[in-house]
């Protein structure tokens, strides 16, 4: 046997062997131990939060026939209680909200429940009164929920003949308001 | 004088040893970039976002309170009128008034429920309280109601009045399955307090089931029973 140094430049020793299966092992070790940790599904940071419900929102209008997915309420609340007397909403469950405001000033509101998910054709939320105070209002489809109050501007009261309107789309709702208010995706709109 | 042994010139394509071993944790590093940035989908592939249950108290007298009591498997047991919790009346969002109280869910709303009738949720003569948890903590619940009454004198010299009531809860598991749990036409004292005992598909139960979500743990729910 010779024991010159072979001149095959791709010749590997025992110990390159080993030397290579350790620092592989190290390696995967590495890539393993903090792949796991970089798993977020614990994470709950607030900038995610938007996100989430946005994502959950959108399944759940994508899986309209799903009732449990797209179980919806929509809940208004002001201190305008004329306005919130008035609303009228077809084939929808409706309750009455009493509560009392932060100021002690008496709050109405209303529960419309859509059981089955939201409607599927577009809905309009009517009221006879201009509201004088902001709306509060309070969307939930499965487990996402946004809220938001909106001040409604009497142009687009008049010109839509409704507080809202339930719409069919990414959109949700129609809001009769001079803001741009998008339910579950308005994080993202500047 | 020693004599060197001369080395054959090598050809520039050759790989020394630390070439391989370079290479080689450069193709981990690699590895390791493509993994850790990979798109992972956390709470959708859970279908975290959609899981909720959902239950609705309905009684036929609007002049009385009525609240709901959970109970969960773990032993921790919730009580809305404690002062652990508070209402937003905008909003209907119930929100942890102090650092100890116990949640066992992610976000909640509650619309109709109240501490001595500030607050109601009526349709006609009937009242109602609705509780939606996103996410609950995963095991067994079993919900209890209680009557809170006022009712006038004469009614009491009469013999305390029962009032009829319902419930229904509804369990979403985030992904595709509902489960519907009903009480029909049930009567309860005031001042009594009684575990709902559900219809449900599987036949009666006082238990409410929850399905774990798959691949996540929720932070906030107990990890072990605490029986107390």
């Amino acid at each position: 046997m010779n024991f010159d140094q072979p001149d095959n430049p791709f010749f590997l020793s025992f110990t390159d062997v080993l030397t290579c299966v350790l620092g592989g092992s190290i390696s995967l070790f590495l890539i393993f131990v903090t792949f796991v940790k970089l798993v977020p599904a614990e994470q709950a940071s607030s900038a995610s939060a938007g996100l989430d419900q946005r994502a959950g929102i959108l399944r759940a209008l994508a899986r309209e026939k799903t009732a449990g997915a797209s179980a919806a309420t929509l809940q208004i609340v002001s201190e305008s209680c004329p306005t919130i007397e008035s609303i009228s909403v077809e084939n929808a469950e409706i309750w009455s909200l009493t509560s009392v405001g932060p100021t002690g000033r008496p709050l109405c509101g209303r529960l419309i429940v859509f059981r089955n998910g939201l409607p599927a054709s577009a809905t309009p939320v009517k009221s006879a009164i201009l509201p004088a105070h902001p709306l509060w209002i309070t969307l939930t489809v499965g487990a996402s929920i946004w809220s938001r109050p909106a001040a409604i501007d009497p142009k687009a009261f008049r010109e839509k003949g409704a507080l809202l309107t339930i719409v069919p789309s990414v959109r949700v709702l129609d809001i009769a308001t001079s803001e741009n208010l998008r339910p579950f995706a308005d994080e993202t709109t500047p | 004088m020693s004599t060197r042994r001369r080395r054959p010139s090598e050809s520039s394509l050759a790989l020394s040893f630390i070439d391989t071993i370079s290479g080689g944790f450069g193709a981990a590093f690699f590895l390791f970039l493509i993994f850790a940035s990979m798109p992972f989908e956390d709470r959708a592939a859970a279908g975290g976002a959609s899981r909720f249950m959902e239950i609705w108290l309905n009684w036929k007298s609007a002049g009385d309170l009525m609240e709901v009591t959970l109970e969960h498997e773990s032993g921790v047991k919730i009580r809305l009128t404690s002062k652990d919790f508070a209402v937003d009346p905008f909003t209907g969002a119930l929100k942890p008034e102090t650092k100890t109280s116990r949640i066992l869910w992610r976000s909640a709303q509650v619309n109709g429920f109240s501490w001595f009738g500030e607050t109601g949720m009526h349709n006609d003569a009937v009242a109602a309280m609705r509780l939606r948890l996103a996410d609950p903590c995963p095991g067994n619940w079993w919900i209890t109601a209680t009557l809170h009454s006022r009712p006038a004198g004469e009614a009491w010299l009469g013999g305390p009045l029962a009032v009829s009531y319902d419930a229904s809860a509804r369990v979403f598991d985030g992904v595709s399955r509902n489960s519907d749990y009903v009480v029909k036409d049930q009567t309860i004292l005031p001042g009594a307090t009684v575990v709902l005992d559900w219809s449900t598909a599987d036949g009666a139960s006082t238990k409410i089931k929850v399905d774990a979500p798959p691949r996540q743990k929720l932070k906030y729910c107990p990890t072990a029973a605490v029986h107390s």
